[in-house]
């Protein structure tokens, strides 16, 4: 029974709701356009460039915390518990693979 | 393709091995907080390392690498600019909250920083989401298993063939060898409910931990032949560039805007770099997790950050194996079978097993985790928030000497428990439903897209904008939802190409995020005293941060 009225009911409004839809959508599927058109206009080489001054941003971004911040909670402040250089180095490690491919 | 005895000896060995690992930790489980966040005593090396083994599942190494065979190395984003950016940004700005903020679960975090429906909400959807999604892995380990250990028609006298199809057949789907994928996924639930029941976040810790090892052991191996049988990079590349100007792009971490593939560049850079990923990794439970059981403000920071490390090597086990299958068997019809593929014809009696319990190491970790997270939300987010209230209420109604209902510890306890018991059966009852989707990745990821970009919005504006108010949280909850759904139904009229969960996930974040900003500005800001310990602003006034913590768990 149930699975009658699942197929009668999208089937007896379906038109009308699609009509809806396309009224509703169509101002956004030309925003979404545009961007899209805009977007391929930039080359390889730029989004290449995009990505690794995301990554250098996120290898800078800890050091402009303070140094309670970053070893709150740690056993003591020994130079390999600073993790503004383990995040340093994961970016780095990333930009080499992004450089590559 | 069945298994040599030797490989057969190493599986029986591993899956013993890890239920004696896990259930050994029972013993340190003697209250609530012991079995949820492990009693907050985990030290930044397992949290790193139990990270990466939750994220990776047998998914990754069999869709993930399938995807790889299909279109190329820009699959390993998911891994790559999907994973690193989220957790540097996370271990400095997201975790050190939740920490501080001495909560079990996210939408917890949510519902001191917002208010109870925002809580209740996301409890729901991320309890059904990962209720669910055990399904899902308990089908995919299934299908693998059967790929190598395929079960005879007469075993036991055709019994159990007989009644899983009786079984099946509720689901349309007594067909084929459904009932073996089925008696392999009963199994492997049962042992990951065995341990995840005894001893909670501890043992689902340090099974992970173990199985990461074996991950990195199993999928170096697999790597390493399947490079030595190709040629090396350039032999790998020349065979893919021989196969015709469409695997051009094969090596290429970002495909053109217009690339008919569900992974174009735009899509990589706003959906998943700047949405799904920061999404999943700031706001899975599953993954969080482990986050908020750990022994000081530095372990957590530290076990995010190790955890990004390990993760840079994954892609190389999960994205790689996609192009050697590629270069050495093209043309198989779906990309799935790459990596079995490569299994069966690269590896040798003995190896072949230790890279089978890679897979299963990477199923078993990842199902303990949502396992124990569905637990958790539901218990901490749906039971103790609103159905012991509700008790309480109904009870004082009708007999006002047993209004105060205020259950042990021991009765959470035993909740937690009973809840990873049941969600070991509904998951089972659960996985049949994922046959009717043809590809598990794209499933699993649509599915996501519409909890996400909501999600993140409210976790960022939750820390860093001390305005947004719960009303503001609460409509950006529901609008992100809603569009995320409707974008889902109407995609074939608003997006060009077949699979838009990028761009979905990206949208929903933006109208969640226009959505809180609005409505934040346009209602009451939330007093100071609601804000501290939860958010950016307050972060280091400490003596009143403890003050105000303190009067919460009172509360």
């Amino acid at each position: 029974m149930s699975a009658i009225i699942l197929k009668i009911i999208p089937a007896l409004f379906a038109p009308a709701l699609q009509v809806q839809a396309e009224r509703v959508v169509w101002p956004f599927y030309q925003i979404g356009n545009f961007i899209e058109n805009t977007l391929l206009l930039l080359p390889y080489w730029g989004v290449k460039t995009l990505v690794i001054l995301f990554f250098l941003s996120l290898a800078a971004m800890p050091f402009f915390f303070s140094k309670d911040y970053i070893f709150k909670g740690a056993d003591d402040r020994k130079p390999w518990r600073d993790l503004r250089y383990w995040a340093l180095a994961a970016a780095v490690s990333e930009v080499i693979v992004y450089l590559y491919f | 393709m069945a298994l040599a005895r030797i490989d057969l000896i190493i599986i029986f060995l591993y899956m013993i091995g890890i239920m004696v690992l896990g259930t050994y930790y029972a013993r340190y489980v003697q209250s609530s907080e012991d079995f949820y966040v492990s009693g907050k005593m985990l030290p930044w090396w397992a949290i790193g390392m139990s990270l990466v083994a939750t994220d990776i599942s047998a998914l990754d190494f069999i869709a993930a690498s399938g995807q790889g065979y299909k279109w190329g190395v820009v699959v390993a984003n998911f891994d790559w600019i999907g994973c690193l950016p989220p957790m540097i940004l996370g271990a400095f700005l997201i975790v050190p909250f939740y920490w501080r903020a001495g909560v079990y679960t996210i939408p917890e975090y949510l519902g001191l920083r917002y208010n109870r429906w925002v809580q209740l909400i996301q409890g729901l959807l991320w309890g059904g989401f990962l209720a669910c999604i055990l399904g899902a892995l308990y089908w995919a380990t299934g299908l693998m298993l059967v790929e190598f250990m395929p079960i005879r028609d007469d075993f036991a006298g055709g019994a159990l063939k007989n009644s899983l199809n009786f079984l099946l057949g509720f689901y349309h789907a007594a067909e084929g060898s459904n009932w073996q994928i089925m008696s392999w996924l009963i199994l492997i639930a049962v042992v990951v409910g065995i341990y995840c029941y005894a001893g909670g976040l501890s043992a689902v810790v340090v099974t992970d931990v173990a199985q990461l090892v074996i991950m990195y052991i199993g999928g170096t191996a697999i790597i390493v032949l399947g490079m030595i049988k190709v040629g090396g990079m350039s032999g790998l590349t020349s065979k893919i560039y021989a196969l015709g100007p469409e695997f051009h792009n094969h090596f290429k971490l970002f495909l053109p805007a217009d690339s008919p593939s569900p992974y174009p560049w735009q899509g990589i850079l706003f959906g998943l770099a700047f949405v799904l990923a920061p999404a999943y990794w700031l706001g899975n439970q599953a993954i969080v997790q482990r986050n908020l059981g750990a022994k000081s403000e530095w372990d957590t920071k530290g076990g995010m950050l190790w955890g990004a490390f390990l993760h840079a090597l994954i892609p190389i086990m999960v994205a790689f194996p996609g192009l050697i299958a590629l270069a050495l068997y093209p043309g198989e019809k779906s990309g799935d079978v790459a990596f079995p593929r490569l299994i069966h014809k690269l590896l040798p009696p003995g190896l072949t097993g230790l890279v089978f319990a890679v897979l299963l190491a990477a199923l078993m970790s990842t199902a303990a985790s949502n396992l124990n997270s569905a637990a958790t939300i539901w218990m901490k987010d749906v039971y103790q928030k609103f159905v012991i209230p509700l008790v309480g209420w109904t009870r004082g109604k009708f007999k006002p000497e047993k209004k105060e209902l205020k259950p042990s510890d021991r009765h959470y306890l035993a909740v937690g428990r009973s809840l990873t018991a049941m969600f070991v059966v509904f998951g089972i009852f659960f996985a049949p439903i994922v046959t009717r989707y043809s590809g598990l990745y794209i499933a699993i990821q649509s599915f996501l897209t519409f909890i996400q970009g909501p999600n993140l919005a409210l976790i960022l504006f939750g820390i860093i904008w001390s305005r947004a108010t719960g009303w503001g949280g609460l409509a950006g909850l529901l609008t992100g939802l809603a569009s995320s759904v409707l974008m889902f139904y109407f995609k074939g009229y608003i997006f060009t190409r077949e699979e838009p969960f990028l761009f979905i996930a990206w949208w929903s974040f933006v109208i969640s995020s226009v959505t809180i900003v609005i409505v934040s500005l346009a209602t009451k800001p939330e007093p100071r005293e609601k804000l501290l310990g939860l958010v950016w602003k307050y972060a280091d006034k400490d003596k009143e941060l403890q003050a105000a913590l303190q009067e919460r768990v009172e509360e």
